[in-house]
Order: C-alpha cells, then sequence, then structure tokens
C-alpha cells in the first residue's frame, strides 16, 4: 500500500472541527472538510469513490475538539484501505470513528475542560499575582502567556501524536488510546491548580488595595458553598448578597 | 451577553443543518463536493452574527450603564462595588474546593 495521508493538511483542517456545528449533523460537515485530503489522496483515480467517501463522513459525528486525532487518523488509515480493495474497510471507518467519539468525549472532556483548563488559569493568575506583588515588569502578560501556554502546548500535542496515532497503527491505536493512564493525569492537574490557585489567593492578600478581613472571608464562603453554589452566575448572586451585607457593615 | 450569544448560536446551529445537505445533494448529482463552500459560508454567518451582537449589546451596554448607574441609590452602587470585589475571591474558593473536591 504505497498510499499515504498527508499528516500535516489533516491536522490544520481538524482546526475547524467545530465551524460547522448543527443540531443535526454535530461536527459531521467540519469531520468531511477535515478528512478530505486523505480522501483525495485514497481516491485519486476513483471519482465515485470519492464522492461515497465524502457522503458516509458528513454522517453525525461528535467528539471533544481536541481529542479529534485519533478518530481522525484511524478514519484516513481505514479508508485508504477501502480504496485499496478492502470491503469491510469503510464500514468499520464509519463504526469506530463513532463509537471513539463517544467514548474519548467523556475523558477529554474531563482531561481538558475540567483540569486543565483551571490549572492553567490557575498558573496565569498566579505568576501574575505573584509577579505583580513582586513588582516584577511585565508580570500580567507573562502569566496571560504562559497559562495559554500551558493549555495549548498539550491540547496541540494530543492532536497532532492522536492523528499520527491514528495514521501509523490504524485500528490498533484505539486500544492504545485506551491505556494511557488518564485519570492520573486528570488528579495531578486538579491538585496542581488547587494549590496555584491558593498560592494566587495567597500572593493577592498582599496587595495594598485588598481588604484582606473580607477578601478571606469571601475567599472561604466560597470554599465553603462550592459544593452548592455552582456556576458563574449563582456566584455572581452570591457576590452581590455578600455585596450587599459588606455594604449594610460599611466596608463598600 | 452569554445569555444572548447562547440563544444566537443555538438559533445557528438549527440553520446549519442545510449545509451538509446541500454537500449531499451536490455530491449525488456528481457536481463538485462544495464541502469548502458550505464551511466558508457557515464561518462566514458565524462571525457577522457574532460582532453584530458584542456591537450592539456593547454599544447598548455603553450608553444606558452610566445612566443606570448614577440612577440607583448610593447604597446599592456600594454593594455592587463590594461585589465586584468580593467576587474572584469567592470563585477562588469555590474553584479551590471543587478540584481539590473532585481530584
Amino acid at each position: 500500500m504505497s498510499v499515504r495521508a498527508p499528516r500535516v493538511p489533516l491536522f490544520l483542517r481538524s482546526f475547524l472541527l467545530q465551524a460547522g456545528f448543527s443540531g443535526e449533523r454535530l461536527q459531521g460537515l467540519g469531520f468531511a472538510w477535515s478528512i478530505d485530503p486523505a480522501l483525495r489522496a485514497a481516491y485519486a483515480r476513483d471519482p465515485e469513490g470519492l464522492a461515497c467517501a465524502r457522503a458516509r463522513h458528513l454522517a453525525a459525528f461528535n467528539v471533544q475538539p481536541h481529542a479529534v486525532g485519533v478518530p481522525l487518523g484511524i478514519a484516513s488509515q481505514l479508508e485508504i484501505l477501502s480504496a485499496a480493495g478492502d470491503a469491510s474497510a469503510a464500514a468499520r471507518a464509519v463504526r469506530l470513528k463513532s463509537a471513539l467519539g463517544a467514548a474519548l468525549s467523556g475523558a477529554a472532556d474531563a482531561f481538558f475542560w475540567g483540569s486543565l483548563r483551571p490549572l492553567a488559569g490557575a498558573l496565569a493568575a498566579c505568576i501574575a499575582t505573584v509577579g505583580f506583588v513582586a513588582g516584577l515588569g511585565h508580570a500580567i502578560p507573562a502569566g496571560v502567556v504562559l497559562g495559554l501556554a500551558v493549555f495549548n502546548g498539550p491540547a496541540l500535542a494530543a492532536r497532532w501524536r492522536g492523528l499520527g496515532l491514528g495514521l501509523s497503527g490504524g485500528e490498533s491505536a484505539a486500544a492504545a488510546v485506551a491505556g494511557l493512564p488518564v485519570q492520573r493525569w486528570i488528579r495531578a492537574a486538579r491538585l496542581a491548580a488547587a494549590v496555584f490557585v491558593f498560592a494566587a489567593a495567597v500572593a493577592a492578600l498582599g496587595l495594598p488595595f485588598v481588604h484582606r478581613v473580607g477578601a478571606a472571608a469571601a475567599f472561604a464562603v466560597g470554599a465553603g458553598l462550592s459544593r452548592f453554589v455552582g456556576g458563574p452566575l449563582r456566584l455572581a448572586a452570591a457576590a452581590g448578597l455578600l455585596g450587599l451585607a459588606a455594604s449594610a457593615a460599611g466596608w463598600g | 451577553m452569554g445569555w444572548a450569544h447562547a440563544a444566537m448560536e443555538r438559533r445557528l446551529r438549527l440553520s446549519r443543518a442545510g449545509h451538509a445537505r446541500r454537500v449531499e445533494s451536490s455530491l449525488s448529482e456528481g457536481r463538485a463536493s462544495r464541502l469548502g463552500l458550505e464551511l466558508s459560508s457557515a464561518l462566514a454567518l458565524q462571525a457577522a452574527a457574532t460582532f453584530a451582537l458584542v456591537f450592539i449589546l456593547l454599544s447598548a451596554a455603553g450608553y444606558l450603564g452610566p445612566r443606570a448607574w448614577i440612577a440607583v441609590p448610593e447604597s446599592l452602587r456600594a454593594g455592587a462595588r463590594s461585589a465586584f470585589l468580593a467576587a474572584p475571591w469567592l470563585a477562588g474558593g469555590s474553584l479551590a474546593a471543587s478540584l481539590l473536591r473532585r481530584g
């Protein structure tokens, strides 16, 4: 088999996975756009096969966007096999893509949105606050850049390496991904994020314009209510109630 | 602004089902796939709608905000200032506790 899927175009196009998101096909349009270079390479001498393959990948599909590399790589590899004469490869591509999308989304959501994003935000806040309190120049931009790097480094690596794994390993890549210690990464990232939040809070208490007692009380109230008060709107409502109480106490 | 954008996004997602159907019909008729065209038009509409929404809401907030701020009683203004100062601390405490609990 001499046909190889072009990894760089697949990687670049995968950033538009969400672009055509619809309630009916979810990421189907974006996935069809992402896999198109592999389909064109596989079915270069078979226009009818290319049209059928393009239509196949317009079907409903959904995955956590940063985890798209593996299903995209596997589906590309199976389409190459299908174009080379493997009669069941196209059906396997559709089934495996769909199953992987659902299976990966839970773990990838918990890792990227539930752990890595809070870690990146907490690290950015910590660097910016500690640097600002210490009087270092450019502390806030440095914190922002570092936070973005902490999130996007692993996100880009997961997309690129997942794609490579799918392209080189084909169907066996699914088993390789299942063996990754994602739960351990999630626990470590959450613990590190909590430590950075505490460090940022302690550093911010040193700022001259911060009312230390009020700030520490708000932090403690936030921690105590975290089990019951979830989401930014309810936190904003809690902040409003605290604000009214502080105003009544003459702190405003 | 988040609520308004979410409502707009829901409408856009409903309207986007037509893109995939148009690509399918062009493929079944043996014409060019239109994938790029349909995706570009979806992106352009999203960008235009988001720009329009943000522009309108920020303009409205810029016009109405200062007038509403002056109109409310001083005790409410002081409470809002305290709430603004307390919000990051509440959120920080809530975030740290939830991260430790789930970890």
